[in-house]
């Protein structure tokens, strides 16, 4: 069983990986482009700015300096964000088949294709809407607090989301609303950024940049709504062909 | 005698393929979260710009 779901995450992954790389390329991608043309007009103003939150030399070196590889601009860019795409592709797959499988197993739901969109519906809510109404999609030159600090914030809000909605969805009568407060609490906690929202100080780049930052907003909830509700579809797909070819049973549960 | 044999070594079998099934899952999932932390949260330099427009269009935090 443990090929056959991680063989069924790389499938599905690849298929959302491209899915999401065409997202890119009409949605987020020209304006991540374009937003890095004010990312540093500056270099000095730029760094100065940054240094107030810098996260380079405890974080094992995450620079913004140019001495570190990057790909270059163009097709390697292109190639490198379709890999990492794939890779995020895999990793959401593999934990939605999990999340699936055991939901079948205890029959609370059938791996069709409408109760995948359902699921990739709430997969979308969870791992993209919960952690961006606190922290909305950032586009590239716009100032937050620590990574680290929102890192482990994004986790801990996207798994509280999932539990909490898991328990709107599962629980019976009065506890359902026990999954209220997993929703909202982190909300409480946000990472919090004093000073100005993007690092450029020229008033026609912030102008330009906040124009960019809500067409992000848009262009980045749509791409993640295709991903989403394409990988719920799949993932139930795919769990329905696995179940009936007995790959999924407990009989065969070492295969 | 075999008819009443039969269940409770099938239900031996089946209570222990339930923790072997319900540990390949589990690795299934860890499987899936070391993928995203490498895409999405590794603080290496060059795994940050290998992945960048993932991360941002992802939104998982980054710069």
């Amino acid at each position: 069983m443990f090929r056959s779901l991680i063989l069924s995450a790389c499938l599905v992954g690849v298929a959302l990986g491209l899915a999401m790389t065409a997202f890119q390329a009409v949605g987020t991608s020209p304006i991540i482009l374009a937003a890095e043309q004010y990312e540093s007009p500056e270099p000095v103003v730029h760094h100065t700015d940054h240094a107030s939150h810098d996260h380079g030399e405890q974080a094992g070196g995450h620079q913004h300096g140019d001495d570190a590889w990057a790909p270059a601009d163009g097709a390697e860019r292109l190639f490198f964000t379709t890999i990492s795409n794939v890779f995020a592709g895999i990793g959401f797959a593999a934990i939605l088949l999990v999340l699936m499988n055991q939901l079948r197993e205890r029959g609370r739901i059938a791996p069709k294709a409408h109760q995948g969109l359902l699921l990739g519906a709430l997969g979308f809510l969870a791992v993209f809407v919960a952690p961006s109404i606190g922290l909305p999609p950032e586009i590239p030159g716009a100032s937050a607090a620590a990574l680290e600090l929102r890192q482990s914030w994004w986790v801990v809000t996207v798994a509280c989301a999932a539990t909490g909605l898991g328990v709107l969805f599962l629980a019976t009568g009065w506890k359902r609303l026990l999954g209220v407060p997993l929703l909202i609490a982190p909300q409480f906690f946000v990472p919090s950024h004093e000073g100005a929202v993007f690092a450029n100080p020229d008033p026609e780049a912030v102008l330009a940049l906040t124009e960019l930052h809500h067409r992000f907003i848009w262009a980045s909830g749509l791409a993640n709504l295709g991903f989403w509700l394409l990988a719920g579809v799949l993932c139930a797909l795919v769990l329905k062909r696995l179940s009936d070819t007995g790959r999924l049973s407990d009989a065969n549960a070492s295969a | 005698m075999s008819v009443l044999s039969t269940p409770s070594t099938e239900r031996a079998s089946r209570s222990g393929s339930k923790v072997s099934s319900a540990i390949q899952q589990g690795a299934v999932a860890l499987f899936g979260a070391l993928i995203l932390y490498a895409v999405g949260f590794l603080p290496m330099s060059a795994a940050h710009n290998a992945a960048h427009d993932t991360r941002h269009t992802f939104v998982f935090p980054c710069h």
